[in-house]
């Protein structure tokens, strides 16, 4: 890819970046200085992008390795999925949602819902949802079997929603 | 085929007809359910219209213009280290093209060349070694955390800074002292996917770090480096940051200024620690 185009593509996924990034740690501050290393290693990282390749697969994959040394430099490991996470729960079959629900989900309420989260899941939702990657892409990105792509993003979207549901439920009964 | 297993296979179909990831008879399929199942219609479109508002939400997030500017300099910095910049390889497209021309053309050429855009040529030949890549990452990481107003994980004494980096780090942090500068505060900082400490100094309106690091051999080049009373420092300057790095037993350590420092400035206070 020549050099020219190279640094626009990754002019044009700052945005995608951070907003994952901002999402994935929480704190805004720190999520700048992860995507300024990922703008780095990914300057010095050229050559093992592979010619017409997708861009934004191989720089997710990069934020996602930047997160995980963030995360272990603070003692503690990225949160992997639990099994019980991955098994269908009764409770999530007869879950009703409807547009007065929807229209109830506050911003703030889908930033909480979002950050509760288990990381591999909300990684899989943001990157599908927010930033549109096939499941192909995100396979690519975050080195897992297709299979599991799905599993994992299709629990994190049932679970947010459940959240978000309990939520609006509370702020009802609130009001 | 119970129906939680029922229900979760209509999930996973629904989800994967919004995300266009179904074979053509797969999704042929699915459109006939929809057509003889208004509830499941619903649905879908309860799910559309949430992915839609969700990815809305989210998106209003975007890279703070810091981010970009900070960016846009890594950028900038990376196109001036490249040993066949965009100008110099402009010169050798035009130059390729003219050895297609009579000599007595070319020779014409060049020489019109050198004397109308000369001062560019020269220019591009005595453009100074650009900054190796730990100085301007180290360099950047400073702007990041300390530009224009300090973003610090941990500030009060030397010692309750120690005690903070203790568990967080693989070696002992003794913040120095220097005669005339305030200890700010400290950040735990990455290098390569190691931990690093900043830890920045303020004196009057100036400011600089002081670093210490887990080095690899290629983050001392030998071009950059410097004997001084002895000691072997590597010196250059990267995003108008003058820095300088040495090595003692297995730990990097760095000094970086602010841009009204130059690098004897840095050398000059390294050895007055």
């Amino acid at each position: 890819m020549p050099d020219d185009i190279f640094k626009q593509e990754l002019l044009n996924a700052l945005d995608a970046l951070y907003r994952t990034a901002r999402y994935m740690i929480g704190d805004p501050q720190q999520a700048e200085d992860i995507v300024h290393d990922v703008v780095a290693k990914a300057l010095e990282a050229r050559h093992t992008f592979r010619r017409g390749a997708e861009m934004r697969p191989w720089l997710f994959a990069i934020l996602r390795n930047t997160v995980a040394d963030y995360y272990r430099r603070r003692g503690r490991q990225f949160e992997r999925v639990a099994i019980d996470d991955l098994e269908y729960d009764a409770n999530e079959a007869v879950l009703s949602l409807d547009d007065q629900v929807l229209a109830n989900v506050m911003d703030e309420t889908i930033e909480k819902a979002l950050a509760q989260l288990p990381e591999e899941m909300r990684l899989a939702v943001l990157l599908a949802d927010v930033e549109g990657l096939s499941y192909r892409e995100i396979a690519e990105a975050l080195s897992w079997p297709p299979g599991t792509v799905m599993s994992r993003l299709h629990r994190g979207r049932k679970k947010l929603r459940q959240r978000l549901l309990q939520s609006s439920q509370i702020q009802a009964y609130l009001s | 085929m119970n129906s939680f297993s029922a229900q979760q296979e209509i999930d996973a179909l629904l989800y994967a007809y919004l995300d266009d990831e179904l074979s053509a008879e797969e999704r042929a399929a699915f459109e006939k359910q929809l057509h003889r199942q208004p509830e499941l219609r619903k649905r879908l479109e309860f799910e559309r219209q949430f992915r839609a508002h969700f990815r809305q939400t989210v998106r209003q997030t975007e890279a703070p213009a810091r981010l970009h500017a900070r960016v846009e300099a890594l950028l900038e910095a990376e196109t001036s280290a490249s040993p066949a910049s965009a100008s110099f390889r402009s010169w050798l497209a035009w130059l390729q093209g003219a050895v297609m021309l009579p000599r007595w053309a070319m020779a014409a050429a060049v020489l019109a060349l050198l004397i109308l855009l000369g001062g560019e040529v020269i220019q591009f030949v005595s453009t100074p070694a650009a900054p190796h890549t730990s100085f301007r990452r180290l360099a950047g990481k400073y702007d990041v955390y300390f530009t224009p107003e300090p973003v610090l994980d941990v500030q009060g004494d030397g010692e309750q800074i120690e005690a903070w980096f203790q568990s967080r780090v693989a070696w002992p942090v003794q913040p120095p002292v220097w005669p005339g500068w305030t200890l700010m505060g400290g950040r735990l900082a990455e290098f390569h996917h190691e931990p690093a400490v900043y830890l920045l100094y303020e004196g009057g309106n100036q400011r600089f770090a002081f670093i210490e690091f887990a080095p690899r051999a290629s983050d001392f080049p030998e071009e950059k480096r410097q004997v001084v009373d002895g000691r072997a420092l590597y010196v250059d300057e990267a995003f108008d940051h003058p820095v300088i790095l040495w090595q003692e037993g297995d730990v990097g350590y760095g000094l970086i200024g602010d841009a009204t420092q130059s690098v004897k400035d840095l050398v000059a206070l390294l050895f007055r620690r």
